[in-house]
């Protein structure tokens, strides 16, 4: 009785997992890419500060990348040549509010 | 790695697919690897690349294929790359190969990925059945398509065999060319009717003119290049920053690798362009036309203009002045418009009459006039004045909406030519455009009231004939005769021309596609019926859309639309460069692409029809379209886009039929004019002027600007019109060599500057004197504040795609009226408050901010018109400038009350 017992358990549980398998490969692939919104608070920075500003946290430097642990590196594509190792933010990307705006509610994006 | 993710891409349309095909090369296989790393890169994943990890662990590359497009949003025109997955479109990136943005995207950009799956898509044709529910949410049901378009075709025909001055199409700088090129064709050919016009005549028009006045020909001569390479940026009343993001990026990179690069903004409020000039100019609204006289001044009085190129390449005219302002219906048939706008409304003058007619604007008088101290006045002047400075002015709906619109275009031109800073890399005037395809579309394929496709007109005979035989219709067909066989002689009705006969009544079927207008046409009072005209209620309303708009309140149907990659298109951005976007994901539910309705509609409006004896509709579409199986004849559309393209492409490559260029060069002397002395100067089109490539090369290249030209083999674009130098380079060395000014030996000329304007009769510009006249309304005691109104950085137009995206919505979820503390103090309102806004025109309620995106100066504000539930275009006024016949947005006055 325990075989079987134990037996349907593991059908039950391979059932769902396929079961999870397939809605998951039914779900629509999740999209990605989008510039992350800054939260609330950061409000008004870019304004005063410019990308000099955001590379205080958000940038690759001496006290590591990001600088701010808390806070989110600047992808690597962001930078002169397209490396870290430039420690440069290419003059293209430096309106950052052009694709960070802030948003007033605080959330962040999905 | 990449072997792999190679290997995993089968689709044969993508960039990505290029380095799977057996003829591998190190360029495609380099763009491949580029391409998805830019992509997994921007998802913030590189862990995708080997499908181990992120979201899913497949995005990017396992089943996911990379296409070329084209953005769907503002002018700048940037080319993307989206990745699709699962039939979805998961990701949006920059195209580092499109010249136009090199990689760069702005927020509306990224988001892209999400406008296409906001709730409430449209996927259904809908019908009201019940007239009493227009102008409501309500009252339209679900129908089969074929109800749906025996409805519109029975509508339209009904209407067109009764009196075809009552039916007009309302276009859009949205409409990709193939589309716009179809229309454009069956209105005009098949239904013999101009009355289509786009919504570009709300954003353009008036450079539109100016074009055509200066140069001869439409479109600017430089490129976006340009903003890598010039000294000094002026921008004239134009918030780059917000509605044209990239290129405003690229500005701002230009200031930073080199810090003597200036930049002057000006304009009636600060925004965010002004935040990185090195000088804000605010100037009383309506003074531009001001200004620039006053530099035009300084540098003629003080002999500091480019002597020899005004010499070579300038002619001096005056225009008939005084032209009040466009309000009332008749307006455009009053004596002074017709004199404006006639042959006698612009008549040649010398040099030294048109320095006299700029002696007025002085210093001190234009500095008491503008609000503009007269030291800015001379520090820009003196940009202007110094031989050595590359200048790029750039400019657009400051200078474009505005009731003398027209002149400041010309104005702006005036003091390029003067100062010989013109169509050289990093120097020259820049005309900016709204829209994405308002260029490709609206402007070169013919859909507003008075043109043909590749800049024709519908008045010229010449231009007829043309059109004629590369249509297939028998000569004179489009008209010859203005009494007995007028045919499309006469421009039709422009836009606002349009929706005043509409709200009168005069209008009695309306198709719309690509637009909102009942968001965003100004007086909406007047035209939406909630004055004393309400025609708009009476007339059979037709609106193809994606999503539900407050256009969709007063149709009677809607036709459901594919949406941007849900099919394939094409665009045309403010630098000349025509892009393809490729059908990348299946629309939702039965929407259509836009072609496929025009053509069911055309088959079954011209049913019976014949054009010289032969089936109307064979004749017109009979390449593309199988009216036995009533569909396209290749389920392919990436075939159908191409067959449309070779046909529009000979428009601009006449060689390719003989009988085309037989008239293109006024062979048999035709068209031209014989002098009282019996000398004939022939007219020619020189329509190679325009060349535009074969379809496949604008995937392969990412786009190109035109004109185009084929060089041992290879199709190269242009990036500076006009100019001396080789193809190779970017200059104009085909068209110079082509239709440049010879000497008798037939050797070319060489001129200062370094360019040739063989676009216009003389090889000379008009520079042409136009005075600063005073808006249509100013500020009194009723109405003292002007009110201005544009675009913010996260929503497009009337916000009805981006909306839809939460995070866009988030980020600006309401449209806030920006004032001055000092103004708020006056009137007893602060931050948050709800007051009303009030015009002679109309009313509405909006939330006050004294820290919003711009910061107005005492006496103007600003709120932007994407949100319905505000409806700023409710006040708005629709005079408009009379010779582009584009109404002034930026200059209502208002009241302000606390609500």
């Amino acid at each position: 009785m325990k075989k079987v017992i134990i037996a349907l358990l593991i059908i039950a549980i391979v059932a769902v997992l396929c079961a999870l398998a397939y809605f998951a490969f039914l779900a629509p692939a999740p999209q990605t890419g989008m510039p992350p919104l800054a939260p609330a608070d950061h409000a008004q920075r870019f304004e005063t500060g410019g990308a000099d500003y955001c590379y205080t946290c958000h940038g690759n430097g001496d006290a590591g990348n990001p600088q701010d642990k808390d806070s989110k590196a600047l992808p690597e594509n962001h930078y002169v040549d397209g490396s870290y190792d430039n420690k440069a933010l290419d003059p293209g990307r430096m309106m950052c509010n052009t694709c960070h705006a802030v948003t007033p509610g605080g959330e962040a994006a999905e | 790695m990449v072997e792999k993710m190679l290997n995993e891409v089968p689709d044969s349309t993508s960039i990505v697919s290029e380095a799977v095909n057996s003829e591998l090369s190190r360029r495609s296989f380099v763009k491949a690897t580029a391409a998805t790393l830019a992509v997994a890169a921007a998802a913030g994943t590189l862990s995708s690349l080997v499908g181990c990890g992120g979201q899913g662990g497949v995005l990017g590359v396992g089943n996911s294929k990379v296409y070329t497009s084209v953005c769907r949003f503002c002018g700048c025109g940037c080319g993307v790359l989206c990745e699709v997955a699962g039939g979805r479109l998961v990701s949006v990136t920059g195209d580092p190969d499109n010249a136009s943005n090199k990689g760069l995207n702005c927020v509306k950009g990224y988001y892209l990925a999400k406008v296409l799956y906001g709730k409430d898509r449209l996927t259904k044709p809908l019908i009201r059945k019940d007239k009493a529910t227009k102008g409501t949410d309500s009252g339209l049901t679900e129908a089969s398509w074929d109800e749906a378009l025996d409805l519109v075709a029975e509508k339209l025909k009904a209407v067109w065999k009764e009196d075809k001055s009552r039916l007009a199409f309302w276009a859009s700088g949205q409409q990709p060319i193939v589309e716009g090129y179809l229309t454009a064709k069956f209105w005009k050919a098949g239904l013999l009717s101009n009355n289509i016009d786009p919504n570009a005549r709300l954003c353009m028009a008036s450079a539109v003119v100016a074009f055509m006045n200066v140069f001869q020909t439409d479109e600017p001569a430089g490129c976006y290049e340009d903003l890598d390479l010039a000294d000094v940026f002026i921008t004239w009343g134009a918030n780059m920053a917000e509605a044209h993001p990239v290129l405003y990026s690229r500005l701002t990179a230009r200031k930073l690798n080199d810090s003597n690069v200036k930049h002057y903004d000006l304009g009636t409020i600060k925004t965010r362009t002004s935040a990185s000039a090195n000088k804000t100019m605010l100037f009383k609204p309506g003074t531009d036309n001001a200004i620039a006289n006053c530099i035009a001044n300084y540098l003629v009085s003080e002999e500091k203009y480019d002597k020899k190129f005004v010499e070579a390449h300038c002619q001096f005219k005056a225009g008939t002045e005084d032209l009040g302002n466009a309000y009332e219906d008749g307006w455009d048939a009053t004596d002074k418009l017709q004199e404006a706008t006639g042959n006698d409304g612009v008549w040649g003058i010398e040099f030294s009459e048109y320095a006299d007619m700029l002696k007025k604007y002085t210093f001190k008088y234009t500095s008491e006039l503008s609000g503009v101290s007269e030291a800015d006045l001379k520090e820009l002047a003196e940009v202007f004045a110094d031989k050595n400075k590359k200048v790029m002015s750039l400019w657009t709906m400051g200078v474009n909406q505005h009731n003398r619109g027209t002149w400041m275009n010309h104005n702006i031109y005036n003091i390029h030519l003067l100062s010989g800073k013109f169509a050289q890399p990093g120097c020259g005037p820049f005309s900016l455009t709204g829209q994405p395809t308002a260029c490709g579309t609206a402007r070169e394929v013919g859909t507003f009231a008075h043109r043909l496709p590749a800049d024709l007109l519908v008045a010229n005979g010449q231009h007829r004939r043309y059109t004629e035989v590369l249509w297939g219709l028998p000569s004179g067909y489009l008209g010859d005769d203005e009494e007995k066989n007028p045919g499309i002689m006469k421009p039709g009705k422009h836009t606002i021309k349009i929706f005043r006969d509409l709200s009168n009544g005069d209008i009695d079927f309306l198709w719309s596609a690509h637009n909102n207008w009942a968001g965003s046409l100004p007086n909406l009072t007047r035209f939406l019926g909630k004055g004393e005209k309400k025609g708009i209620m009476d007339a059979f309303i037709v609106v193809s859309e994606v999503y539900p708009t407050l256009s969709c309140d007063y149709a009677d149907v809607v036709f459901p639309a594919a949406m941007w990659i849900e099919r394939e298109g094409q665009f045309g951005n403010a630098e000349r460069r025509t892009a393809i976007f490729e059908k990348a994901v299946d629309p939702p539910g039965d929407a259509k692409w836009d072609a496929w309705i025009l053509m069911q509609v055309a088959q079954r409006v011209l049913d019976g029809e014949v054009i010289g004896g032969n089936d109307s509709f064979d004749t017109l579409f009979g390449t593309i379209w199988d009216k036995d199986k009533k569909d396209f004849i290749n389920e392919s559309q990436r075939e159908i886009s191409k067959i449309v393209w070779e046909e529009y492409r000979t428009f601009t490559n006449p060689t390719m039929n003989p009988t085309a260029d037989d008239i293109n060069n006024d062979v048999g002397d035709k068209f031209g004019v014989t002098a009282d002395d019996g000398t004939y100067t022939p007219a020619k089109l020189k329509l190679f002027a325009k060349q535009m490539a074969p379809y496949d090369e604008y995937l392969s290249n990412h786009g190109l600007t035109w004109p185009v030209r084929e060089v041992d083999g290879k199709w190269l674009g242009t990036k500076w019109r006009f100019a001396a130098g080789k193809q190779e380079d970017g200059f104009d060395e085909y068209g110079i060599a082509q239709y440049g000014q010879k000497d008798d030996a037939g050797k070319l000329i060489s001129k200062p500057g370094n360019i040739d304007l063989y676009k216009t009769a003389k090889y000379k510009a008009s520079v042409t004197f136009r005075p600063y006249e005073p808006p249509a309304e100013n500020p009194d005691a009723e109405y003292p504040f002007w009110f201005c109104t544009g675009r913010l950085l996260e929503h497009w137009h009337t916000g009805s795609m981006t909306r839809v995206v939460p995070e866009l919505d988030r980020a600006l979820p309401e449209a806030l009226l920006d004032m001055n503390a000092a103004d708020c103090e006056k009137l007893g309102v602060k931050d948050g408050d709800m007051v009303t806004v009030k015009s002679r025109h109309g009313e509405f309620n909006i939330r006050v901010s004294t820290a919003g995106r711009t910061a107005p100066p005492a006496g103007v504000v600003f709120a932007p018109f994407f949100a319905k539930e505000t409806l700023i275009n409710l006040a708005v006024h629709d005079y408009y400038d009379p010779l582009s016949k584009e109404p002034d947005y930026k200059k209502t006055c208002v009241s302000i009350t606390k609500a």
